[in-house]
């Protein structure tokens, strides 16, 4: 089978200086240096198909943005294959770049000083998108993402949830068969993040085009993915569908009620694990299953003035993941 | 196709680049008054001294100007086209990771990192180089042909690309060694020795060092000796020889240091 991505044993390794803390051991460095290689990815085996899109997840420091870089061609890897396309990444065949996009929730790519339409003007001047389907796109493009008014407006001023829809749009004008999207709704409020999701959902069924994203948000991969990969220490613990994954490892979710007036300790603990208690405020972890039974009861036991269901924290699903 | 594309999207940054400036009108309209102001400090100096020496070497007290005018005019392209935003700040740039989404365009890299951006102001500041230029042709009463201008023109577009080559070169090690300022700085200061020094100053090893070496003689003192010298068939031979090569070497230095770039985070 031809994959959009093919990554075999994928590995990079980092040079890091050690440097003892202090004046002295930055003199010291001045002379001798130690060096530790850091495994920020190791042996990593990814085959994803045209149309798809994978979650990929983990800690901070796990090895995601590393291999997204990887896969982009950005960085060369200290080991292993890849292939994209097709193409090998890291040639930056022009061709190939043309079809790929990476967006960086934290890097941007806009003019501060101008409106976003002169970047997404020199974008389509740089990968050569003919006029009649530059105006297309950009038309659909601003129709969907609701960014008629903000247009001809200096980025500078633009919230940052604007800023975001405008840099996810400099990065698709060229419609990119693989898109990585690396945790593009970052900082973003609740409803700018939905409408992020959806955009992102849209245009992979429009467009057939395979995504990877990786979201600290549990609400961005429900969302969006069906399958997503575990990552941790630069290794994959997990690889298959996400309804496995909730299933063997988000068994629990998070009910965080508040009181109208306090409330004793004992008579909380009897409905569930108490993570989390202070008079006014207690957070239990039920079971997914229990959940609408417990919240009933909770409710009518309690002087509750506001319940609050979350999703189990990815941080706690991949730890269970890795054991 | 692929110059075409390039020279298209320079006169298009090179618009928007205008348009930036003009965002800021109190800032571009000082950063014009200081460098026409150190302009005119340099040019002080220089006639302060001159006017006691009368001369260096072969040169005549207003041939001395008239390249100090050209060297002005030199060193302001340098700073406009290639240095203030583009060079200067390259270092900082990779060790922050600011340059990712631009190795992921299809464009050149180098074309883009080191030569998107212009500081305007520093075409206004040719003002006074244009001025100390006039100023000694009108004394020079020099008879020029079509040889003489069209070599000279040649002559300072070889300068301007070997010193683009150059800074390329030195500043490229920044993706191998990251945080790397000072290099940026050196590749200007080496420029700079050419910026108001004639080649004829230079002699026996020094003069070998500054022509085949770190050929900064051949960026404005050569190609402003053929003014008022007149066409010299072996420095313009040895000149375009000293363009390709540093230019071929200036890509594979790029190419070469690129690979080592880490990124971050």
């Amino acid at each position: 089978m031809k994959y959009a991505i093919n990554a075999k044993n994928l590995s990079k390794n980092y040079k890091i200086h050690k440097k003892e803390e202090g004046l002295k051991g930055s003199i010291k460095a001045l002379f001798k240096r130690k060096y530790n290689t850091l495994k920020a990815v190791q042996s990593v085996n990814l085959q994803i198909k045209q149309g798809e899109i994978v979650g990929f997840i983990g800690p901070n420091g796990a090895g995601k943005t590393t291999t997204l870089k990887m896969l982009s061609g950005l960085l060369y890897p200290t080991k292993g294959s890849v292939k994209v396309l097709g193409y090998t990444p890291f040639d930056k065949k022009h061709s190939f770049l043309k079809q790929i996009s990476l967006v960086m929730g934290q890097k941007n790519q806009l003019f501060w000083d101008l409106p976003a339409i002169e970047t997404f003007n020199l974008n389509k001047e740089i990968y050569e998108i003919p006029n009649k389907q530059y105006k297309q796109i950009l038309d659909e493009l601003v129709e969907m993402l609701d960014l008629k008014d903000i247009l001809h407006q200096q980025v500078r001023k633009l919230s940052l949830g604007q800023r975001m829809k405008c840099e996810l749009v400099a990065s698709i004008l060229h419609t990119p068969k693989v898109l990585f999207l690396d945790e593009p709704t970052i900082g973003l409020d609740v409803v700018v993040q939905k409408k992020l999701r959806a955009f992102i959902k849209l245009y992979n069924k429009k467009y057939n085009s395979t995504i990877i994203l990786t979201s600290h948000y549990m609400g961005d991969i429900k969302e969006l993915c069906e399958r997503v990969v575990v990552i941790n220490n630069g290794k994959i613990g997990y690889d298959g569908k996400l309804d496995t994954l909730i299933k063997k490892y988000a068994t629990t979710k998070n009910i965080t009620l508040v009181f109208d007036k306090a409330v004793k300790r004992e008579l909380v603990d009897k409905y569930g694990k108490v993570l989390d208690f202070d008079p006014l405020k207690v957070t239990f972890e039920i079971n997914r299953e229990d959940i609408p039974k417990v919240a009933s009861k909770l409710l009518k036991d309690l002087p509750v003035d506001d319940l609050d269901i979350q999703e189990t924290p990815i941080e706690d699903i991949i730890e269970r993941v890795f054991g | 196709m692929v110059i075409k594309k390039h020279l298209s999207l320079y006169k298009t940054l090179f618009k928007y680049n205008l348009q930036n400036t003009t965002v800021y009108r109190l800032d571009f309209i000082m950063g014009v008054i200081v460098d026409i102001g150190y302009q005119l400090a340099t040019i002080f100096f220089y006639s302060v001294v001159l006017l006691r020496v009368n001369s260096i070497g072969d040169w005549s007290y207003h041939e001395v100007m008239l390249f100090t005018g050209i060297s002005i005019i030199f060193m302001q392209f340098y700073f406009a086209l290639l240095w203030v935003f583009n060079i200067q700040d390259l270092p900082s740039k990779i060790k922050n990771a600011d340059v990712d989404l631009l190795f992921l365009k299809p464009i050149n890299s180098m074309f883009y990192l080191t030569l998107s951006k212009q500081y305007i102001s520093g075409f206004f500041s040719m003002l006074s180089g244009v001025f100390l230029i006039i100023y000694s042709l009108i004394n020079l009463n020099l008879h020029f042909n079509i040889v003489n201008i069209l070599s000279f023109i040649v002559m300072f577009i070889f300068g301007l690309i070997i010193c683009y080559s150059l800074t390329v070169i030195i500043t490229s090690f920044s993706f191998k060694y990251s945080n790397t300022n000072a290099l940026s700085y050196l590749a200007s200061s080496i420029t700079g020795l050419n910026s108001t020094k004639p080649h004829i100053i230079y002699e026996g090893i020094f003069k070998k060092v500054f022509f085949y070496v770190i050929p900064v003689s051949f960026m404005s003192s050569i190609p402003s000796s053929f003014l008022f010298k007149g066409f010299n068939a072996s420095l313009f031979f040895q000149s375009s020889i000293i363009t390709l090569v540093t230019f071929l070497l200036s890509v594979l230095f790029w190419n070469y240091n690129v690979k080592s770039y880490t990124s971050a985070g």
